[in-house]
This record gives structure tokens, sequence and C-alpha cells, in this order.
């Protein structure tokens, strides 16, 4: 059996979201719309972790009285 | 005198791949169901599943035909038990489907490449003793399990997601998960417009995730 004895080396390349959505049968708005969603969903989390790193600053700042440069 | 142009030979145009995913369709097997999009999506691979093809008589020549067209396949035989649903059965879909993939492999399709996942280790042996010599991959009914042995089981060069990779894709679609839903107006994500929308979520997530931004 080829396939368990050794881990299957990938010889294609890396498939676009375009391959996909053809491959599946998706239109291209709605393929928009979930990548929309998708760049929303790391913003927030950039948004977040940005916020965060504001909140320990100040509360390191106001224990120390150093703050992150 | 008209000049010799030297053609540059055709550079090789390397396709995109598909995995079959043999998977339970099942509420307990959600969060392995999204592992297994994610993990495949990150390796760069498009999924597909018998669960786009729309139920009909045809359905098995369907299936046959989506295996074929398929590079690899992964076949989860985990849920072995019985069901609740009275009366109680076990699921005999995923061996079947596994079946029809290793003679397609032996006669049509001989470059297809298929691995089979179990959670617990040894029942393979004792559930399905045909396949015995074929060492299954365990993830131990875990997500991070789920990308360890995807892990185990492909190889792509310098795009090798790692782990944590294949877990932020996964966590993508946890946060798109109750909106793709209700926009597909769907209860469960076993159904195949659920499945299309998390396969792209899934890549465009692999996008920001494993290959960075910008190449769609």
């Amino acid at each position: 059996m080829k396939c368990m004895a050794h881990p299957i080396k990938l010889r294609g390349r890396f498939a676009t979201i375009r391959d996909t959505a053809e491959a599946l049968g998706v239109s291209a708005s709605r393929t928009r719309e979930l990548i929309d969603m998708v760049r929303k969903t790391y913003s927030g989390t950039e948004l977040r972790s940005t916020k965060s790193r504001a909140r320990h600053a100040a509360t390191t700042k106001k224990k120390t009285g150093k703050g992150h440069s | 005198m008209p000049r010799l142009q030297r053609r540059k030979p055709a550079k090789a145009t390397r396709r995109a791949e598909s995995v079959f995913l043999n998977i339970p369709y099942d509420p307990p097997f959600e969060n392995l169901y999204l592992a297994y999009i994610a993990g495949v999506s990150a390796f760069g691979l498009r999924p597909r599943a018998a669960l786009e093809i729309p139920t009909s008589h045809r359905r098995l020549d369907r299936i046959l035909s989506l295996i074929q067209r398929c590079e690899y396949s992964i076949h989860d035989l985990s849920r072995v038990e019985l069901d609740r649903t009275p009366p109680s059965t076990p699921r005999f879909n995923m061996p079947f489907e596994l079946g029809l993939t290793v003679a397609l492999e032996k006669t049509a399709v001989p470059g297809h490449a298929w691995i089979v996942c179990e959670s617990q280790r040894f029942r393979l042996k004792k559930s399905l003793t045909d396949l015995d010599g074929t060492d299954p991959y365990v993830h131990d009914g875990t997500i991070r399990g789920v990308f360890r042995e995807l892990g185990n089981a492909f190889v792509r060069g310098r795009s090798q997601p790692t782990v944590d990779q294949m877990m932020q894709v996964y966590r993508v679609l946890r946060a798109n998960f109750r909106t793709v839903l209700r926009q597909a107006g769907a209860n469960h994500p076993f159904h195949a417009r659920v499945f299309r929308d998390l396969s792209i979520l899934a890549r465009a997530a692999a996008d920001e995730a494993v290959v960075g931004r910008g190449r769609s």
C-alpha cells in the first residue's frame, strides 16, 4: 500500500481560493463575502490583541512607573 | 532571413489537488469535521466530501466519480459504535467508501493515495481485519490530534503547516461558524452549502495563516 508506510508527498501546487471555489461550485460573489468574513475575523483579532497590549502596558506603567517603549 | 526565435520551454503547471474526506456526519464529530476541513485547507488541498452530493439514486455513482477526481482520501473510522436512534446500527458508510477507494486505487486510479484515521490505537485490528498491515493515524479524538496526524501523513516542502497554523485556521472557522449556519438556514454543519462555505473560509484563512496575505 503506497499510502501507509511513508508520508504522502504533496506534489500539486497550493490550491488558491479560486481553485477551491471552482471545485466546489461556489459563486465569485459568495467567495468574496466569505473572504471578507475571514479578513474581518483577522482584523478583529488584531484589534483585540492591540487593545490588550495597550491595557497591559498601562497596567505595567501604573505598577512600576515604567512603560513599554 | 527570418530570425529563429528560441521558444522558452513551457513551464510545467502543477495542478491544485483535492482530498476526499470520508468522515462521520454527526454532531459529536462536529469539532473533528471542522478540524479536517481546516487541516486539509492549511495543506493547500481542496476538501471534497460525499455530502456535496445531493441525495438521489445516482449517489453511489457520484461518490465513485468524486473519489476518482481526488488525488488523496482520508478515511476516519473512529465512529464504529452503534448509534442511539432505534434500531441501533453501526455506520457502514465510512468502511464502505474506504473499500470503494481501495478498489479504485487497485484498478482505475492507481495514483490515488489514501490514509485511515482512528481515535483509538489497535481498534482497527479488531474492527477491520482486512486492513491488517495497515497502520492507521491515531488522532485520539482531539482537534490537535487530527492536525498532528495530518502533519504525519502529508508532507509539503516549504509550505508544511504547523499544528498552530492549522489551529489558527480552525479558530477562524469557529469564529464564523454560527454565521455560516444562519446564512444557510441550517442547524448543523453537515449540509452541502455549509461544507462549501466552511471550505472557502478555511482556504482564505490558510492564506493568512500559512502562506501569507495576497495569494488568492
